[in-house]
């Protein structure tokens, strides 16, 4: 997997039309001394699997290259705006699994009654609606109208709020779908019953008994959700202007600035495959059923 | 079939869905002969005035009548969801339908490939290729098309796989059916109910990723009408015309939650098993 990843990653750079050094000298003629010098700089007069091995070691050592737009090292780019996507990604996943487990319960409890078809009606909405849209309408209303909260940058936590609140929203209406239908096909069994009649408290029926099975197939859609909220990430990033990777890296594909794009893949991919990892191993600790070998 | 339509005209939100992708399908088809303004047509005196009866969702920043780019982006909006969607049907049906017939290592190879790309989100899918392809509203439909290919294959190979066990198949070959034969005529016209619920809900989703693409400034560009792209001078100029973010944003809701209701509604009708809430 790692594997398929440096290459598909490090074939990218082959596969880019036009030549780089057109792209860093923004395409004003240059003789050809200062040409085959700036080739040479970027490893591009070697074949091609030699260019590989060269990227593997560069990438062993920690060293992405440099961005061809702001001459730095594509490592300190990543580095300064990595924590912040973490962030805001950590922040609109709490915020998703907590109005989407607190909804959907309640659709699923109250079933066929107002509750349930307002939230099921917000649900559908909900997964119709572009995040970018709604970071738009949050903006405009806590930001310009009330003048409640930033909406640009991150200088403190309150530049979290509401970028987080977009995403989380969002991604909420899948994850309310999942548990409220989850929730029912569990409640409608056997030993929900039996602990009913057994004259246990309602609530505790409820949250212990039905909940810790209804969460299995809600943990697989919060597992799908963590690839949404990075690429979701990328596009509120814009929004909000918000200093993260997925905002330097639409920099980057406007600019051409291929090290770049290539160091954000990278390190994108290799946070998907760690993300799912994760989901796999909660995935045993939630299931007793699951083991590993 | 016929008990899978009973179904399907009793579920309202079949109803709603078919109403908003018809509406659209009509909007694209007659509205731009009806609306006589031209889209790109600039007027400095005229530039962010608010919604009035000569300018019915107000104008931009050029002047430009934003009902009219509405009226013309939904052409787009149809040409981009067929298109990207086409790409995924054509070349992940195709893998489908071979890795799940050949199997052997044909199905190893191309499977291994569709797990390794299936663990990314599509938009990120979607953006790596476009960095490699550029930017533009033909490469963003490419890219999301693309990005769709690896769900259509896994899916396409599941129901083909599913097909191949039946008797009839088997009876074709032994009647001497050439693979292509059997491939086309049998297995072909037996999977498509679920390619159907596929391609429905692959529609909302290519939308809301074009839509996304164009308005960070990868996809549709100035002065195209594309709904996404509109919505980035509506970001300019939050303060000073707000009713620039309404309409393009309000159009791609409506047509992304007609797709939906659409698709969700045929994936039930088909599948009563498999029925979400």
């Amino acid at each position: 997997m790692l594997f398929a990843i440096t290459v598909l990653v490090f074939l990218m750079q082959v596969l880019l039309p036009g030549d780089p050094v057109d792209i860093m000298t923004l395409g004003q003629p240059v003789d050809a001394a200062t040409r085959a010098g700036l080739r040479r700089e970027l490893g591009l007069d070697l074949p091609v699997h030699e260019q590989y091995l060269s990227y593997l070691g560069g990438l062993v050592r920690g060293d992405l290259g440099r961005s061809v737009r702001t001459r730095r090292p594509v490592m300190e780019e990543i580095r300064t705006r990595y924590p912040n996507t973490l962030r805001l990604a950590a922040a609109s996943m709490a915020i998703a699994i907590l109005i989407g487990v607190l909804t959907g319960v309640l659709a699923a409890v109250y079933r066929d009654t107002l509750i349930d078809l307002v939230v099921s009606t917000l649900a559908t909405l909900g997964l119709s609606v572009p995040a970018f849209w709604l970071g738009l309408i949050l903006i405009f209303q806590f930001g310009v109208t009330w003048q409640l909260l930033p909406v640009m940058g991150f200088d403190s936590w309150r530049h979290l709020i509401l970028p987080a609140s977009t995403l989380g929203l969002i991604l909420a209406a899948a994850i309310s779908r999942m548990v409220r239908s989850s929730l029912l096909d569990v409640l409608r069994l056997d030993y929900v019953r039996t602990a009913k009649a057994k004259g246990l408290n309602a609530q505790h029926v409820l949250w212990r008994h039905a909940m810790a099975n209804a969460l299995i197939p809600v943990i697989t859609i919060v597992g799908l959700q963590v690839g949404a909220v990075l690429g979701g990430a990328f596009i509120i990033e814009v929004v909000f202007a918000f200093p993260g990777i997925g905002e330097l890296a639409i920099r980057a594909i406007q600019y051409r600035d291929f090290p770049l794009i290539q160091g954000v893949t990278l390190v994108v991919a290799l946070t998907t495959v760690a993300a799912n990892l994760l989901v796999d191993v909660l995935y045993g600790v939630v299931n007793p059923q699951i083991q590993f070998s | 079939m016929k008990g899978t339509l009973g179904r399907l005209i009793r579920v309202p939100s079949f109803w709603i869905g078919a109403v908003l992708v018809g509406l659209l399908v009509l909007v694209a088809l007659v509205g731009p002969a009806l609306t006589p303004g031209d889209p790109y047509a600039m007027n400095v005196r005229q530039r962010l005035q608010p919604p009035s009866p000569e300018h019915w969702l107000g104008t931009d920043e050029f002047g430009r009548d934003v009902f009219t780019r509405i009226v013309h982006g939904s052409r787009l909006t149809l040409r981009i969801g067929f298109v990207s969607v086409g790409i995924a049907l054509v070349v992940g049906g195709l893998m489908g339908v071979l890795a799940g017939f050949l199997g052997g290592w044909f199905d190893v190879v191309v499977m291994g490939l569709v797990d390794v790309l299936l663990a990314f989100p599509a938009i990120l899918l979607a953006l790596a290729i476009i960095a490699v392809l550029g930017p533009g509203l033909t490469n963003t439909m490419i890219a999301v098309g693309i990005a769709a290919v690896p769900g259509f294959a896994r899916v396409v190979r599941a129901a083909t796989l599913d097909v191949k066990e039946r008797v009839f198949v088997e009876a074709a070959r032994a009647l001497g059916g050439s693979s292509a034969h059997v491939m086309r005529r049998h297995i072909g016209t037996n999977i498509v109910s679920p390619v159907v619920v596929l391609v429905t809900l692959q529609f909302p989703i290519a939308l809301l990723s074009s839509a996304a693409l164009g308005f960070v400034g990868l996809g549709a560009q100035p002065p195209e009408p594309e709904w996404g792209a509109m919505l980035v001078s509506a970001r300019d100029y939050l303060r000073r015309a707000p009713w620039l973010v309404n309409a393009p944003g309000i159009a791609i809701v409506l047509t992304v939650l007609g797709f939906n209701l659409l698709g969700n509604a045929l994936r039930d009708a088909y599948d009563p098993t498999q029925r979400h809430a």
